[in-house]
């Protein structure tokens, strides 16, 4: 066996040009593989995070029925006793927080805006003492200053600032609908920019706080949704159902499916509970960002393609290679078979051949891969200018990383050697057809 | 016997092995025929839907308006649209023109408003502008001067109404007042573009401007040339020619200039154009490894010639020659297939509505690739030329074979 | 005329180096139908590949007709060989995927001769070698014999000052080589070129004019026959 080892690494010596080139053709492949699967998975993992810190938080309890008309934000369909469904999940340990939106006009004046003009906007009315349990927002203010407690004013995302050409202390009137239909104006100022990792919140946030929102719209108490801190990864999804079922919320939209949740012995039903006509259900992170979502599956199935057309030229090429090698050794190997080397031996000699080639292909090209990955995980490529102005469904607001993935490398490292060995066994299996005589003859 | 001949004739004493060397060469470059071809549908998708919708190929307005385009000021107008409607109409190389009015509004409803947006057009000049009647799918369009709207079915349906039911509008006038005018559903219809079907309401442009105290204006005039080619060159005569005549605060931009998508495609497709490079590179390993071969195999041939009196310089022609024709069959193969596949594809459609999902990015559901024989002829040359540099290296090697080394007999 | 003046050439094979040639001087005249004798490792076809331009002596010098060949470059040589030399070798060496006719024609092409003259001389002299018929055939449908035809035949359609041929009936039988080297004689006698043989047969020993012996890279003998 070691012998055979020795002959086939001996023979790769011998043809070292072919070699290389045959193993650089694996090499970029595998190298290539390891890239964009460790650069995708980093955009996705920053987008999670971005996702759940900024926007959707890991999951929200919300009325039934506020659920179904989601977009059009219908405020008399909130949570409208929220305190004992918070003290319970205070109780479990669960960090949450109540947040109240609603739709609304931004009225801007000429003076100090540039000109007159209104945008519709999404407003989201937090309580600054407790939404940095869930988000991180606090942290994110670039200019200005966080929400107090009782503050008038509003933050608004940096990008929107910037389009809007608004400053901190500019004025905005809100025109909105408060709860039961009536109209109300709300005269605020902004008193603070966030600037997020999140493109999406830089590009639309428009933040007040929750007190003001209940006078404002008459909420008295009412809250919209009730946001949810909690660990992602594992078993995420069993996670929340137990929480939802403990709390007796008796449904939850995972992103992919709506199940049905069975509460536990003693959860809160009815009594005194939070509740809205309709019941309560549970919104993971996943159904509320499915335009993402959509997006990460379709750029991983273009990636596939390429990665796949790759393998098939690598292949080719180890093929090729193969090929040759046993054609042009077509006599030595009769002289072998003459001399007494069996079948079996000189099939695993070509066979350990070929692995070596894909051996070589493995180690550049997952050493070429784990560098590439190295610089991308450390230093990431910025690429603000191209997202400041397209939604590409990622949350990347300017750098984006890769992520080490080992699984993946090892992968890439075990298939290089695989297939070259899979790809050397029929040309190998059709020379040992021949007959001794047939391979001493001279060409 | 010329060279070329004795190189076709070599590459048929070993099929199997010039198949596989064809093969590496044929994959590479079927991949980036149809990628191309895909973006080339992407790209013309893009670009019809700008035009159609958005921006026209030259968009004339207000060049206040545009500083300011995203809180939509309209009171940065074009005051008298008609009499510059008629006059670029009369233009040579122009297909269509039209006025419109995007507007910001919102449907009241007893407990909410929802935000909707509008836009004010001449239904008449849209069916040849925005093909607006090949678009109309229940009812009937809006006639002129009547309180009639049409809206996207996914709208629709959020809103519960259907044809023949009544809607409010509600706005913000020019002079920041509020407005609000009841219409009449008259008809649903459906937009190739996934967002506007749940966001947009048409309205007669004479009701939009009511609704807007906007007088006889308009906030935007669209151009559709012959040519869409031709755009820029158009908006910026324009451009200089509006000043001249009359109308010094408007200006106008082609849809290349409004829209950061189509910049974006640019980027894409040379991104795609170094995969290319890269594809076919690796496709030339095996190439490079199959002349090697082909060199070792005949090296007595090789003293044979030279003993003959061929020169260094000939053989090396004679291989590199066997090289180009594995790679120019390989490319013709890749580009045939590629192509067929393309044309295929372009007929049936490829549906990214799971991939749209959500995402504003211009594109329809369905994307149709497009063949360009143009693109398709560069690619396969691109890839024979890449093959053939790549070819060289082992080429050149055969002429160093002194032919006293070749003949050896052992 | 050919002369050979002082040529040297060592090998070397790892570390030890063979001395091929040892200060040989000969000379040939046109016409001549001679054969270097030797066992093997005399030199013999190391002196052939000299004189053949195909390999370059250590030391020494080679002319035809007072032009040196020693001197010049690879390119040159291939040149002059193209146009000067033709060469017979012991495993045919023809090109497999050319016909007779091609293989022969080939030779021809490399000099740039117009096509109504190379089918004429080619078709000719396949003829003179008694292949009439068999032009369109590929080389593996043709005998040991007739593949060594068409190689002189190759040789010969160019007119060559020289033919070379290393061991030419080596890989035939007795009868058939015998034929092979009666068609070169006539060749000879027909057309005037000087052919040289190098071979240790001594059959093909028989057939030549002028015998020169080699032993261990220097002339042992060198006798006229006829």
């Amino acid at each position: 066996m070691k012998f055979l080892i020795s002959l086939s690494w001996k023979n790769l010596s011998r043809y070292r040009k072919r070699t290389i080139i045959t193993a650089s053709a694996i090499a970029v492949g595998l190298a290539m593989y390891i890239f964009i699967d460790g650069w995708l998975r980093g955009a996705e993992n920053e987008s999670t995070q971005n996702l759940v810190t900024y926007e959707t938080a890991p999951a929200k309890i919300m009325a039934a029925g506020y659920y179904e008309n989601l977009r059009r934000m219908p405020l008399q369909d909130g949570i409208e006793n929220p305190g004992p469904l918070l003290a319970k999940l205070g109780s479990l340990g669960v960090a949450a927080t109540p947040r109240t939106v609603f739709s609304g006009e931004l009225i801007l004046n000429k003076d100090p805006f540039p000109e007159n003009g209104s945008v519709t906007a999404r407003v989201i009315a937090v309580d600054p003492t407790t939404d940095e349990r869930v988000y991180d927002f606090r942290n994110a203010v670039s200019e200005g200053r966080y929400l107090t407690p009782d503050d008038t004013g509003i933050l608004m995302g940096a990008w929107l600032a910037e389009d809007l050409k608004a400053k901190v202390g500019y004025p905005i009137t809100i025109v909105t609908r408060g709860r039961g239909g009536f109209y109300q104006t709300i005269d605020t100022q902004i008193v603070g920019l966030v600037n997020t990792p999140n493109p999406a919140i830089n590009r639309s946030l428009v933040m007040m706080t929750i007190q003001a929102a209940d006078r404002y719209l008459a909420m008295k108490g009412t809250v919209t949704e009730i946001d949810l801190k909690l660990p992602l990864g594992g078993n995420f999804d069993g996670r929340v159902e137990a929480l939802a079922s403990q709390l007796g919320v008796p449904s939850y939209h995972n992103g992919t499916a709506s199940i049905e949740v069975t509460p536990a012995p003693g959860a809160i039903p009815a009594e005194g509970g939070a509740q809205a006509a309709g019941g309560l259900t549970m919104v993971g992170w996943r159904d509320l960002a499915k335009d993402y979502l959509s997006i990460a599956v379709a750029k991983q199935s273009g990636s596939s393609i390429i990665l796949i057309l790759v393998f098939i030229i690598a292949a080719v090429g180890v093929s090729n290679t193969m090929l040759m090698a046993i054609y042009e050794r077509t006599r030595e190997m009769g002289m072998m078979r003459a001399m007494g080397m069996q079948d079996g031996e000189l099939r695993l000699a070509f066979l350990f051949e070929a692995a070596g080639i894909g051996l070589i292909g493995s180690v550049i090209g997952v050493a070429a891969g784990v560098l590439a990955d190295w610089y991308m995980v450390a230093r990431g490529i910025d690429i603000f200018a191209m997202l400041r102005n397209m939604d590409v469904g990622y949350r990347i607001a300017s750098v984006s990383h890769s992520s080490w993935n080992p699984q993946v490398i090892v992968i890439a490292f075990v298939v290089g050697i695989l297939m070259s060995v899979l790809v050397a066994y029929f040309p190998t299996r059709r020379a040992l057809k021949l007959s001794i005589t047939d391979c001493l003859r001279d060409t | 016997m010329k060279i070329t001949g004795i190189a076709i004739r070599n590459i048929s004493r070993n099929v199997r092995r010039s198949i596989l060397s064809v093969t590496a060469t044929l994959v590479a470059t079927m991949a980036i025929v149809v990628l191309f071809s895909f973006i080339g549908g992407i790209r013309q998708n893009i670009g019809e839907n700008v035009s159609d919708f958005i921006s026209g190929n030259v968009r004339i307005r207000n060049t206040e308006y545009d500083a300011n385009e995203y809180m939509m000021p309209i009171q940065f107008r074009i005051q008298d649209p008609q009499p510059l409607v008629r006059k670029i109409e009369s233009e040579p190389g122009v297909t269509s023109v039209v006025e419109r009015i995007p507007f910001g509004a919102g449907v009241y409803r007893e407990n909410d408003t929802v935000p909707i947006q509008g836009l004010g057009v001449d239904f008449a000049a849209e069916k040849g502008f925005m093909k607006i009647d090949r678009l109309l799918h229940e009812g009937k369009l809006p006639e002129a001067g009547k309180n009639e709207v049409v809206l996207g079915p996914t709208l629709a349906k959020e809103l519960g109404v259907k044809v023949g039911d009544k809607i409010t509008l509600l706005a913000q006038t020019m002079r920041r007042g509020t407005n609000a005018i009841t219409f009449t559903v008259s008809g649903i219809v459906v937009f190739p573009l996934a967002g506007l079907n749940g966001s947009l309401i048409l309205a007669p442009i004479d009701r939009a401007q009511r609704l807007l105290g906007m007088g006889g204006a308009a906030t935007e005039i669209l151009v559709k040339l012959d040519d869409p080619a031709g755009s820029r060159a158009f908006a910026k005569r324009l451009s200089s020619s509006l000043s001249s005549e009359g109308y010094p605060d408007l200006e106008a931009k082609s849809f290349d200039q409004i829209s950061t998508i189509l910049s974006l495609m640019t980027m894409a497709e040379v991104i795609y154009g170094f995969i290319g490079l890269f594809f076919f590179v690796l496709a030339s390993t095996v190439l490079i490894n199959t002349t090697m071969m082909v060199i070792y195999e005949r090296t007595r041939e090789i003293g044979t010639i030279g003993a003959l009196g061929m020169t260094g310089g000939e053989i090396v022609r004679l291989f590199f020659y066997e090289a180009l024709t594995l790679a120019v069959t390989g490319a013709v193969a890749g580009m045939i297939v590629g192509g067929g596949f393309s044309i295929l594809l372009g007929n049936i459609g490829i549906d990214m509505s799971d991939a749209l999902q959500g995402v504003d990015l211009s594109t329809s559901n369905i994307i149709y690739p497009r063949f360009q024989l143009g693109t398709t002829l560069l690619i396969g040359l691109y890839s024979i030329i890449i093959s053939s540099l790549a070819a060289i290296l082992p080429a050149r090697r055969a002429a160093k074979i002194e032919p006293v080394e070749a003949l050896r007999t052992i | 005329m050919t002369s050979v003046k002082n040529v040297s050439k060592d090998y070397h094979a790892g570390e030890t180096v063979v001395h091929a040639l040892k200060d040989l001087t000969l000379e040939l005249a046109d016409g001549e139908f001679a054969a270097i004798a030797g066992p093997s490792g005399s030199g013999k076809t190391t002196l052939l590949n000299l004189i053949g331009c195909i390999d370059r002596a250590d030391k020494g010098s080679i002319e035809f007709d007072g032009k040196a060949v020693s001197s010049m470059n690879r390119h040159s040589l291939a040149l002059f060989r193209r146009e000067h030399l033709g060469f017979v070798f012991q495993t045919f060496n023809l090109i497999p995927v050319l016909s007779a006719y091609e293989n022969v024609s080939f030779a021809l092409s490399l000099l740039g001769i117009a096509d109504a003259e190379v089918k004429e001389r080619t078709l000719a002299i396949l003829s003179e070698v008694g292949l009439d018929g068999l032009a369109g055939r590929l080389p593996s449908r043709l005998s040991g014999g007739q593949q060594q035809r068409v190689a002189i035949a190759r040789a010969l359609v160019k007119k060559p000052t020289m033919v070379l041929a290393d061991e030419p009936t080596a890989n035939l039988d007795s009868e058939t080589g015998e034929s092979i080297l009666r068609l070169m004689q006539e060749m000879n006698r027909k057309h005037g070129t000087t052919f040289l043989f190098s071979t240790h047969d001594p059959m093909v020993m028989n057939y030549a004019d002028r015998l020169v012996k080699l032993h261990d890279g220097a002339i042992a003998g060198d006798e006229r026959r006829k």
